[in-house]
């Protein structure tokens, strides 16, 4: 048995010993921990099955980052984008054969259409939109809500930065750190050379890195 | 979370890095219950699909506008999720189902009794509604699909209030459908697929007519409203199908605007829909400044536009104008001697919402330049002016461009020998001379080069004629020629040239020729200078005439 089929069995197993049975649908909680790509393969092939444990993981792992990517690409809508873009994918989903890695750009393939189909291509860049003010209540089963503060304005902070960046070139950041996307799937998203997108992504976070305010960022993270 | 970037790998520790894939945000996972409820709406056995418009509400959290958002988050996210599984108690159930009817919330189970008057059967202990366990995704538990307390049913299903009888009727009617009677609207209701929409977009509206019980209206005649100026007018019209449903179009609009349905005296929540203009900004280069022409769809005459220049981090406000009756603008700046992106911007109004659109000016860069001369052969002592105009695309004239001259002898290297600047026109002259051998000149601005202009030297002959008794010498100097050309003494014999004599140029330039005295007639030569690499022919006449 290989380590990943080891891993994906353990998975089960935790999964079925869960006293409640829906861990996975436990409400939306900041968490440290991120689900590895084999959890995320499950609740994939889950997911496809119909599964509303799976598709719960997938999308509390993966719309976080939709999200921040579409705070660069379309900060005027990004919620509309996501909503469609969650739409297609739950509509389409039982068709989509790939692994987790594909999901992933397919996903947010499915986003950037999204995006450039809203009409909105253009980032703004004086103004860099932040989440609409928070209906957020601390939920004292939660992670401490000062915690998820510190986070939210961090990450915040941090995508404001990227988006100080030329369109493109925050675009392509965003694909990469943010999405997780390989170069390849980046080149092709984005229409570039697959050296273009490393150098690019490269240049901008050696030039993010030289920031004040995103070294101030490792005293809050 | 990402990771397998093998070249991104050293950025890992990166506080940015770590800041961009921090843990998701209680803001960002905020809208789980109503994806999960569209994803378990999509599946075979679940209702109508949950659309993007609604998830697109919720997501929004705050300021939607619609009155279905309002009743989603006054529910709570979960009980929205509940709603669509019926296991709302059915006042509120039914009041989400008059909202969101159209977008796939179901009315609530009727009463063992209302199920009674309507199908007129005996209902039976069997036949409690049941519904929210039948109706969810097999597989799934009977639990909310949320544990979030503030969203989760309390009651199992089963225990919902119209699944327990309390009654049993006294009487045992069996009317039959004939005389039942016809349902009389109470309740309509209208959502539309987004509440903006841009200037040719229809927004596509579907509505809802209701009894008091729930039930579906069909047949009923409903107009579709629009408010104009502070009134409503009716814009489509249609009939609500058996499911009690209608479906029309909202026509283009001209403004942001709201719409309802009226059945009688019913009418529904308005809905809204926020005209998004459509911004379009191209930039017309000329030769000293650029043009950057403006045009809005869907805005209105007299409406502000701000053109701003786009700076890292901050962009600067330029100017200002007003929207034309043609809906246009034109903001003149000067042309850039560098990359410069402008942003043009259409405020928002109450006619409709704000747009924006970026154009890029780039210097302009010349792509040719032109190079003349008055003519091209030239004398020995005479200079040339070598004008030319530098252009860039699409023939705009560039000025301030310095300019070259450049100058090639036979076998030899291109070499500066002069510069100008362009003027205003774009144009410049140099002048260049006096050459001592055939050349070519150019001109030359930045790595655009003109078509090579040769400039041919023409020497020049001073001949003279010495004659005495026995003979005559016809001596020359030729300007211009080289030691060693060839020059040749032709005579003009019956009409005809002869060639008598052949001689070369002396290192001075000159030439002896002795030709014999004629007798009672002029005798008549040609001095030809032959041509070579270095000059054009030369010929020049000579007369000897008889001694006496």
């Amino acid at each position: 048995m290989t380590d990943s089929a080891e891993e994906h069995e353990l998975d089960a197993t935790q999964r079925r010993e869960r006293p409640d049975g829906d861990a996975d649908l436990a409400p939306a909680r900041p968490s440290g921990a991120a689900p590895t790509d084999v959890q995320l393969q499950d609740a994939l092939d889950r997911a496809r099955t119909g599964d509303e444990h799976g598709f719960a993981l997938l999308w509390r792992t993966l719309h976080p980052p939709l999200l921040r990517y579409l705070t660069v690409r379309s900060p005027d809508a990004r919620e509309d984008v996501a909503s469609e873009t969650w739409v297609q994918v739950v509509r389409d989903l039982p068709g989509f054969g790939g692994d987790v890695d594909e999901f992933r750009g397919w996903l947010f393939t499915i986003a950037r259409n999204r995006a450039i189909d809203h009409g909105r291509t253009r980032v703004r860049r004086s103004t860099v939109p932040v989440a609409a003010p928070s209906e957020h209540v601390a939920d004292p089963l939660t992670a401490s809500a000062e915690d998820d503060a510190v986070a939210r304005s961090s990450t915040e902070e941090a995508v404001r930065l990227v988006a100080s960046l030329p369109v493109e070139q925050a675009e392509m950041v965003m694909l990469r750190v943010v999405a997780g996307l390989d170069v390849a799937v980046v080149a092709r998203l984005v229409g570039k050379k697959p050296g273009t997108v490393r150098v690019a992504v490269h240049r901008a976070l050696k030039e993010l890195a030289r920031d004040p305010r995103a070294r101030a960022l490792g005293k809050v993270v | 979370m990402p990771g397998h970037d093998d070249d991104l790998s050293p950025w890992n520790d990166d506080p940015l890095v770590r800041a961009l894939r921090g843990p998701g945000t209680s803001d960002e996972l905020a809208g789980q219950d109503e994806f999960l409820a569209a994803f378990r709406a999509a599946q075979p056995t679940a209702p109508t699909p949950i659309s993007a418009g609604r998830l697109r509400r919720a997501g929004r959290r705050l300021g939607g506008g619609g009155s279905a958002v309002v009743v989603v988050l006054a529910l709570g996210a979960g009980a929205a999720a509940a709603a669509y599984t019926q296991s709302l108690p059915d006042p509120v159930q039914r009041a989400v189902h008059g909202v969101l009817g159209p977008v796939g919330v179901p009315a609530p189970e009727p009463t063992r009794e209302e199920a009674s008057r309507e199908r007129g059967a005996t209902p039976s202990a069997t036949s409690g509604p049941g519904a929210p366990s039948t109706d969810s995704s097999p597989g799934l538990p009977v639990e909310s699909p949320s544990d979030s307390p503030s969203s989760m049913p309390t009651r199992a299903p089963s225990e919902t209030p119209s699944a327990t009888p309390t009654e049993t009727p006294t009487d045992s009617p069996t009317p039959t459908p004939t005389e039942a009677p016809a349902p009389v609207p109470s309740a309509v209701s209208l959502a539309g697929s987004s509440h903006r929409a841009g200037p040719d977009d229809q927004v596509p509206m579907v509505g809802n007519v209701s009894a008091s019980d729930t039930s579906p209206v069909p047949g009923q005649e409903v107009a579709l409203q629009q408010r104009v100026a502070g009134a409503w007018t009716s814009v489509a019209s249609a009939t609500s199908d058996e499911a009690g449903s209608v479906s029309v179009a909202a026509p283009t609009l001209a403004r942001t605007s709201s719409f309802r349905l009226t059945v009688g005296d019913l009418t529904s929540t308005p809905w809204r829909v926020v005209l998004v203009p459509t911004l379009d900004v191209v930039s017309r280069p000329d030769s000293g400044s650029t043009a950057i022409a403006v045009s809005a769809r869907g805005g209105r005459q007299g409406d502000r536009v701000e053109l701003l220049r786009r700076r890292p981090g901050d962009d600067v406000l330029v100017a200002r104008a007003r929207l034309a009756a043609d809906l246009t603008t034109t903001f003149r700046v000067a042309s850039p001697n560098r990359r410069v992106a402008y942003v043009a911007r259409l405020p928002r109004t109450r006619a409709h919402a704000r747009a924006r659109d970026a154009v890029v000016l780039r210097p302009l860069t010349p792509v040719a330049v032109s190079a003349a001369v008055p003519d091209s052969i030239l004398g020995p002592q005479e200079s040339v002016t070598v004008s030319g105009t530098v252009t860039a695309d699409g023939g705009i004239v560039l000025p301030d461009r310095k300019v070259w001259l450049l100058l090639r002898e036979a076998g030899g290297d291109w070499r500066r020998v002069g510069s100008a600047t362009s003027d205003a026109s774009g144009s410049v002259a140099i002048a260049v001379g006096p050459i001592e051998r055939n050349v070519a000149v150019r001109l030359r601005v930045g790595r655009v080069r003109s078509t090579p202009v040769p400039l041919r030297l023409q020497p020049e002959w001073t001949t003279s004629v010495a004659t005495s008794d026995a003979s005559a010498v016809v001596s020359g100097t030729a300007l211009g020629g080289n030691a060693g050309d060839i020059v040749l003494l032709r005579q003009v014999v019956g009409g005809r040239l002869v060639t008598v004599r052949q001689a070369t140029l002396t290192a001075a330039g000159t030439v002896r020729f002795e030709v014999p005295v004629p007798e009672g007639r002029r005798d008549r030569y040609r001095v030809v200078l032959e041509r070579t690499p270095q000059h054009l022919r030369t010929i020049a006449p000579v007369v000897v005439r008889p001694v006496g």
